[in-house]
C-alpha cells in the first residue's frame, strides 16, 4: 500500500464521506450484489489511496494534483449534437444514459442497456461478467470508478452476429460548474462466441477542472472479433484516466486504436489477457501532445494461453514542454507456450522541451516463445524534407507533411472511414495543411 | 541568349572534403548535356549542389542559372524557379500519398509563378495525361511515395514528377542505374516527350547505354572534381570502349 500525503488523505477522507452520502441515497436500489461490490470497492480505494510517486506504474505520471482537488460529481447535463455518420449511437453524458437507443435493424443481433436496465433484466449477465476484468481491487482509479459510477452501457452482441454499423458511444463531459467536477463512465461488452463488432468511443468536452475516470470491460468470447477505437479529444486541461480491460477467449481477436489528442493529464490503460489458444491482439496507438500536456499510454498483455499472438504499435508526436510516457508491460506465463509478441513504440520530439519516457516490460516464464520490443526517439529526417523541398514544398509544409506522414502510419489502420476522414482532417489543419477532402471524392482504382 | 545554367569554378565540400574541385559547365537553353564519370568523381554531388542540399558546402565559385546566382536559395526557391531534381536514390516516404505530394508540389510551384491552385479535378486531369505517357498505372497515386516501388517505378515516378512540374533545368542523377532495359526505355520515352526549345536537361551517368536512347547535345567527362574532356556525343561510345583509364592517364600526364 501506498504512503500517501496528509492533505491528500484528508481529501481522501472527505470525498469518500461525499460520495458515501451519495451511495446511500442513490445506490441502494441495485441489488445487494452489486451495492457489495461499490462498498468493496470504496474500501479497496480507501486503503490504496491514489498512487503516488513512490509506485513504479505511476513514476512518470503525477496524480498529486487529483489528490489535493476536492471533487465533486459531475451534474446531469444536456446532450451535446450527435455526429451524423451512421452508427448504432449511445450518449453517455457526465457518466450518465442519455436517451434511448434506435438500432432496430439489428434488434435480433445486439442489445443495449443502461445501468439500471441491465440490473433489472440482465442480473445473470451482471452476475457473471459485471466488474470481473478490472483490477479494482489494485487499482485504486478503477476502484473509484467502481465505487462512484452512477450509470453505465452495457452491449451484448449474440452469438454468430455480425453487426456491421459502428458501436458509437460519446462519452461527453459537460464542464457547467465552477467546481472541480469528477465522471465515471463505465461500459461493458460481451461479445458472444462467433460474434464480430465495431466499437468507437470518443470523448469530448471537459475543461479546467474536469476529471473523467473511466472503466471500460471487454469480453471476447470464442472466435469473437472486436475492432475497438477510442478518440479522446477533451478540453486540453482535463484529467483523463481510463481503463480498457480485454479478455480474449480462444481464437478471439481484438484490434484497438487509442487516439489521445485532447485532456491535460491523460492517462489510457489497456489491459490484454489472452486466456484461450489462439487468441490475437494488435494494439495501435496515437498521441499529439503540445503546450504542457502529459500522455501516458500504459499497456499490459497477459499471455496466459499458448499460441497467442500480440502486437503493438505506439507513436507519438511531442512539442512545446509536452510530456508522452509508454510503458508496455508484456507478461507470459509459464504455460504459454508459442506466444508470438511484438511491441514498437516511437516518438517524434518536435522541440526541445519536449520529453518522452518509455519503459518497455518483457515478463517471459516460457521457453518457446517469440518476444521482441522496440523504442525509437527521434526527429525529422533529413532526406526526405530535401526530397519533398527539392519539389517546390516549403521547409514548414515539409516538416508538416512529415509530421502527418508519422501520425498517418497510424490513423490509416482506422477502419471506420468517418472516424479516419475526421482524424486525418484534424491533423492536416493542426499542421496548417490543404484538406484532403476533395481529393478522397476523386474515384481512383 | 544566356544560358540556362552555368557553372564558374565550382569548390564544393562535403564534411570538410573537397569533392569538386572548379567545375566550370555551360548549358545553353534547349541543350541536353551528359556528365559522365567514375564513381565518387562528383557526379551526384554535383547534381546534389545544383538543387541545394544544405549539407555540401560551396566554397568557391558560383553556380549561375538564367544568369542569377543560385547560391543564396533555398532548395524549394530553386524548384519553384524551375530546377528539377531526379534523384538517384528516390527517397520513401511512407504516409503521405503521391497524389497529395504531387498537388502540393504543383500548387508550390503555380502560386508561385502567380498561378491559381488546381482543385482535385483539374490536378488529376493533369497527371492523367503524364501517366499515360509514362505507361504508369492510376493506382500508384493512392500510394504512398515511393514506399514500396520497384527500381523501376521509382524511376518512372521522379519522371512523372518531372512531367507534372514542368521544370527549366532538369538535372537526372544516374536515372538509369538499376533499370532494366524496358523500363529503361519507357524512362527515356518519357525524357525525350520532355525535351523542348526551352527546356534544357543534364543527364549525369555512369555508362553511356542511357544515351542511346537521349541523345545529347554535348558529353562532359568529370573526373576527381573536375571537367576534363568535353566533346560531342562521340566522346560517350569512346568511354564506352575505352572506360575512363586512358582518360585518368592523359589527365595526370597533362599534369606533369
Amino acid at each position: 500500500m501506498q504512503g500517501a500525503m496528509p492533505e491528500s488523505v484528508e481529501t481522501r477522507a472527505k470525498m469518500l464521506e461525499q460520495w458515501t452520502t451519495f451511495w446511500r441515497n442513490r445506490f441502494a436500489h441495485e441489488p445487494r450484489s452489486l451495492q457489495a461490490q461499490r462498498r468493496e470497492a470504496q474500501d479497496a480505494f480507501a486503503q490504496l489511496g491514489y498512487p503516488l510517486s513512490k509506485n513504479e506504474d505511476w513514476k512518470y505520471t503525477k496524480v498529486h494534483l487529483i489528490a489535493e482537488t476536492s471533487w465533486k460529481l459531475a451534474p446531469l447535463a444536456p446532450a451535446p449534437a450527435e455526429p451524423n455518420w451512421p452508427a448504432i449511437r449511445v450518449l453517455l453524458v457526465n457518466g450518465r444514459f442519455v436517451g434511448r437507443v434506435v438500432h432496430s435493424p439489428w434488434h435480433d443481433k445486439i442489445s443495449i442497456w443502461n445501468w439500471q436496465d441491465a440490473f433489472q433484466e440482465q442480473l445473470d449477465l451482471l452476475e457473471q461478467h459485471w466488474n470481473r476484468m478490472a483490477r479494482w481491487r489494485q487499482h485504486p482509479f478503477a476502484a473509484l470508478n467502481t465505487a462512484c459510477f452512477q450509470d453505465a452501457v452495457i452491449i451484448r452482441v449474440f452469438p454468430n452476429q455480425e453487426i456491421e454499423a459502428p458501436i458509437h458511444i460519446l462519452i461527453h463531459h459537460d464542464a457547467n460548474s465552477a467546481e472541480p467536477q469528477a465522471c465515471f463512465p463505465r461500459i461493458l461488452v460481451c461479445l458472444e462466441s462467433g460474434s464480430k463488432a465495431t466499437l468507437v468511443e470518443t470523448y469530448t468536452g471537459g475543461g479546467r477542472h474536469c476529471f473523467t475516470c473511466g472503466v471500460v470491460e471487454l469480453l471476447l468470447e470464442r472466435g469473437a472479433h472486436l475492432d475497438y477505437y477510442k478518440v479522446q479529444q477533451e478540453h486540453e486541461q482535463t484529467v483523463h484516466i481510463v481503463q480498457a480491460y480485454a479478455r480474449l477467449a480462444a481464437e478471439a481477436a481484438l484490434r484497438t486504436h487509442i487516439v489521445s489528442l485532447g485532456g491535460g493529464l491523460v492517462r489510457n490503460e489497456c489491459d490484454v489477457s489472452l486466456v484461450g489458444q489462439h487468441g490475437n491482439c494488435t494494439l495501435n496507438g496515437l498521441y499529439l501532445a503540445r503546450g504542457r500536456q502529459h500522455v501516458d499510454n500504459h499497456t499490459e498483455i497477459d499471455h496466459v494461453a499458448p499460441a497467442c499472438t500480440s502486437y503493438e504499435l505506439y507513436k507519438g508526436i511531442l512539442t512545446d514542454h509536452a510530456h508522452g510516457v509508454f510503458h508496455g508491460k508484456i507478461y507470459v506465463h509459464p504455460g504459454a507456450q508459442k506466444t508470438d509478441a511484438k511491441q514498437t513504440n516511437q516518438a517524434l520530439l518536435l522541440s526541445d522541451e519536449a520529453e518522452v519516457d518509455s519503459k518497455p516490460q518483457l515478463e517471459i516464464y516460457a521457453d518457446d516463445v517469440r518476444c521482441t520490443h522496440g523504442a525509437t526517439v527521434g526527429q525529422l529526417d533529413n532526406q526526405q524534407l530535401f526530397y519533398l523541398r527539392t519539389r517546390g514544398i516549403s521547409m514548414e509544409q515539409a516538416r508538416s507533411l512529415l509530421i502527418y506522414a508519422f501520425a498517418e502510419d497510424i490513423i490509416s489502420r482506422i477502419q471506420v472511414d468517418p472516424v479516419r476522414f475526421q482524424l486525418e482532417d484534424i491533423l492536416l489543419a493542426e499542421e496548417g495543411l490543404p484538406l484532403e477532402s476533395d481529393l478522397r471524392k476523386v474515384h481512383l482504382p | 541568349m544566356e544560358p540556362m545554367l552555368e557553372i564558374r569554378d565550382l569548390h564544393v565540400q562535403v564534411e570538410g572534403k573537397e569533392i569538386l574541385k572548379g567545375v566550370n559547365l555551360v548549358l545553353p537553353v534547349g541543350q541536353v548535356h551528359a556528365i559522365m564519370g567514375p564513381n565518387g568523381s562528383g557526379k551526384s554531388t554535383l547534381a546534389a549542389v545544383i538543387a541545394g542540399r544544405e549539407e555540401y558546402e560551396v566554397t568557391r565559385g558560383d553556380i549561375l542559372y538564367r544568369g542569377k546566382s543560385l547560391l543564396e536559395l533555398e532548395p524549394e526557391e530553386r524548384a519553384r524557379e524551375g530546377i528539377f531534381l531526379a534523384f538517384q536514390y528516390p527517397v520513401e516516404i511512407p504516409g503521405v500519398t503521391n497524389m497529395y505530394f504531387l498537388r502540393a508540389a504543383v500548387n508550390a510551384i503555380r502560386k508561385h509563378r502567380g498561378l491559381p491552385e488546381l482543385d482535385a479535378l483539374d490536378f488529376l486531369q493533369l497527371v492523367r495525361e503524364k501517366l499515360s505517357l509514362l505507361h504508369m498505372d492510376e493506382s500508384l497515386l493512392k500510394r504512398s511515395i515511393n514506399e514500396g516501388f520497384s527500381g523501376g517505378e521509382k524511376k518512372r515516378n521522379e519522371i512523372l514528377q518531372m512531367a507534372v512540374l514542368e521544370p527549366c533545368l532538369c538535372i537526372m542523377d544516374e536515372t538509369d542505374s538499376g533499370l532494366d532495359i524496358d523500363a529503361l526505355r519507357v524512362v527515356a520515352d518519357g525524357v525525350n516527350s520532355l525535351r523542348a526549345p526551352d527546356r534544357s536537361i543534364l543527364v549525369i551517368t555512369h555508362y553511356q547505354r542511357l544515351l542511346n536512347y537521349i541523345i545529347p547535345d554535348q558529353v562532359h567527362v568529370l573526373l576527381d572534381g573536375r571537367i576534363v574532356r568535353s566533346g560531342s556525343r562521340e566522346l560517350a561510345l569512346e568511354l564506352e570502349s575505352r572506360g575512363y583509364g586512358w582518360l585518368e592517364q592523359e589527365v595526370a600526364a597533362s599534369k606533369l
